[in-house]
């Protein structure tokens, strides 16, 4: 019978601005797969000077075995996704090496926190140190063997794959667990993890880059409690006015599928599915969509789905909890008339 | 001017999944029985190539199929935007998950070719299987620059490329050197344009050239264990509470429940 593999957990932080606990979703997941396969879980911290507390702070508090900090220079321009990479695959440069002292493998499983340059730092990661990119698993478990087991959604969300991982370094994304997930199994680990400041290396230049006007003037999605979705049943940029109207009267944020993206009738930055955003808000109210796994893929499973569709039979009715059977050019005006003024649905804060 | 288009066919969003006939649904890395098609990203890659062409004839357009390589309609659809050479590098099913077999023999096929690649153009996700690390880890593993997420490329001054992309708060437009590899992102500035029929016809009498790399396909990273649909969502075990009544009742019961939540309180049914 083999003898149990050892594994090696590691949490990428990159925090130079504002963060939130979404940004900590590595540390949670590291320190819960070290905790399982009875495994190291380390942090890698990049942060400027002004976040380095607070960030520590949450690496110990996730209970990581070490806390690795790169502090990064004060600058107006965001560190740009190859620049990420470069200094995260340096920092895993410095850490242990694949064996142990007895010769032994040691897999090291690389968690990044979901988002869009993390994830595209994490692919540049992967191929600078020769780790097998897994996206975004569903789930992670090591087996007795210290062997990890994965489950990841593919073909659209349409058929989840279990794979059996053999590669010294793998890299994932992770969510934050919602708030009716399991809690963190960390158990039995100790909330007081040595730091240690290493000196930053130079960075590569960044390519040069030019901001245009954005046009744009909305609530963002994230962090967001409530939604207002549009899919392709609008039919026209017209319909997405009206949801941008509801979204302003109760405080929301709007968002879309991915062919009201392709229609052009919102930005792809508000694109919610497998392919765009995930999103966790208390309500998501789906106007003219309906209802594949590759748009429901990006909302999460707590999220209360309400439904608007002229098609009784829409798929989205199948998961929504509330629904209305109606075409949006009588609905949303008749809801508009409804709705409070602008802000007078939300209390003062 | 030579751009290279690496585009993966993913099973037919807009039909059921098929199980394959050996009932088993991992089979499908291997076996697959839906027809492919282009994703709506590879859609937009290949449209922008179209587009480098169309302002500079000289370009040449080399398409790397691989995910749905066997797929001669797939095959057949890329060929009718009567690009200069349509590749197929099909991944064995023990390599469809592992991006360092596809950065190896994409470059292979790449090497054949009369010019290197100024440009590579990939959609946002390759495959079915990729949740967007691809296109990073490929020109990471070639060394090349890389942007993500782009809407729109144009050549720069004086040997670059220009991408433009939506980002947080503003659009941003990133000067690139030459070669790079771009990922590109659906927009409406960038659907597929349909072929002209007689592009279409040509591409139906068209063979196509296949890569089989003798490459070790033994050893594997991951191995698939097995597949099967997800589990019903668990917020879809609750009958979907209708609203009823005229247009104005509905849109009032509407209004009082989100109004509820909006103002905090969860509990409104």
């Amino acid at each position: 019978m083999p003898s149990k593999n050892k594994l090696r957990a590691y949490a990428l932080v990159h925090s130079a601005g504002a963060y939130s606990a979404g940004d900590h979703a590595s540390l949670q997941a590291a320190a819960a797969l070290a905790s399982e396969a009875g495994g190291e879980a380390h942090a890698l911290l990049l942060c400027t000077a002004a976040n380095v507390a607070p960030n520590v702070l949450a690496a110990q508090q996730a209970r990581v075995d070490s806390v690795s900090v790169f502090t990064l220079p004060e600058s107006e321009s965001p560190l740009q996704p190859q620049q990420v990479a470069d200094l995260f695959a340096s920092l895993l440069a410095n850490t242990e090496p694949d064996t142990d002292d007895a010769g032994d493998g040691v897999a090291s499983v690389i968690f990044v926190s979901a988002g869009t340059i993390a994830e595209e730092a994490a692919g540049a990661i992967a191929a600078r140190i020769d780790a097998l990119p897994l996206g975004r698993p569903l789930r992670m478990t090591p087996d007795e063997q210290g062997i990890l087991h994965v489950v990841r959604s593919g073909f659209g969300g349409r058929l989840e794959i279990a794979q059996r991982v053999t590669a010294a370094r793998c890299i994932a994304a992770v969510r934050a667990p919602g708030s009716a997930d399991e809690p963190a199994r960390n158990e039995g680990r100790e909330a007081d993890a040595a730091v240690r400041t290493l000196p930053c290396p130079p960075l590569a230049p960044a390519y040069p880059v030019t901001m245009g006007a954005s046009g744009e003037n909305e609530a963002n999605l994230e962090g967001a409690r409530l939604i207002v979705s549009g899919g392709r049943g609008m039919g026209s940029e017209k319909g997405f006015e009206l949801l941008r109207e509801v979204a302003a009267r109760l405080d929301g944020a709007t968002a879309g599928s991915l062919p009201a993206v392709d229609a052009g009738w919102t930005s792809v930055s508000r694109q919610v599915g497998q392919s765009g955003k995930y999103v966790s808000p208390a309500i998501y109210l789906a106007v003219g969509i309906s209802g594949t796994p590759q748009h429901l893929a990006g909302i999460d499973p707590h999220t209360r789905i309400i439904a608007v569709n002229n098609d009784p039979d829409a798929a989205i009715f199948g998961v929504a909890s509330v629904g209305v059977v109606a075409a949006w050019e009588e609905f949303l005006p008749a809801l508009l008339e409804a709705l409070p003024a602008s802000g007078s649905a939300s209390p003062a804060s | 001017m030579h751009v290279v288009l690496m585009l993966a066919g993913i099973a037919d969003p807009k039909k059921p999944l098929e199980r394959p006939s050996s009932g088993e649904w991992k089979d499908i890395l291997d076996t697959p029985v839906t027809p492919f098609k282009l994703s709506p990203f590879d859609e937009a890659a290949l449209e922008l190539g179209l587009k480098l062409r169309d302002t500079d004839p000289s370009v040449r357009l080399t398409a790397i199929v691989t995910h749905g390589a066997r797929d001669l309609a797939l095959m057949r659809t890329v060929a009718s935007h009567r690009l200069d050479r349509v590749i197929g590098l099909p991944p064995p099913a023990a390599k469809r998950a592992e991006p360092r077999w596809l950065a190896e023999h994409a470059l292979g096929a790449m090497r054949g070719e009369p010019a290197p690649a100024d440009l590579i153009l990939i959609g946002r996700e390759h495959g079915d299987l990729d949740d967007g690390m691809v296109p990073a880890f490929l020109a990471a593993t070639w060394q090349l620059p890389f942007l993500g997420l782009a809407q729109a490329v144009r050549a720069g001054d004086p040997d670059g490329w220009m991408a433009e992309r939506t980002g947080r708060t503003a659009t941003e437009t990133f000067a690139l050197s030459r070669p790079a590899v771009i990922s590109i992102t659906n927009a409406k500035s960038n659907r597929l344009r349909h072929p002209l029929m007689k592009n279409v016809l040509q591409a139906k009498q068209q063979k196509f050239e296949i890569l089989e790399p003798n490459a070790d396909i033994a050893y594997a990273r991951v191995e698939t264990v097995s597949a099967e649909p997800p589990a019903s969502f668990a917020r879809g075990s609750a009958p979907c509470e209708m609203l009823e009544g005229s247009v104005k009742d509905q849109a009032r019961k509407l209004a009082d429940l989100l109004s509820q939540y909006a103002s905090g309180d969860n509990h409104a049914k």
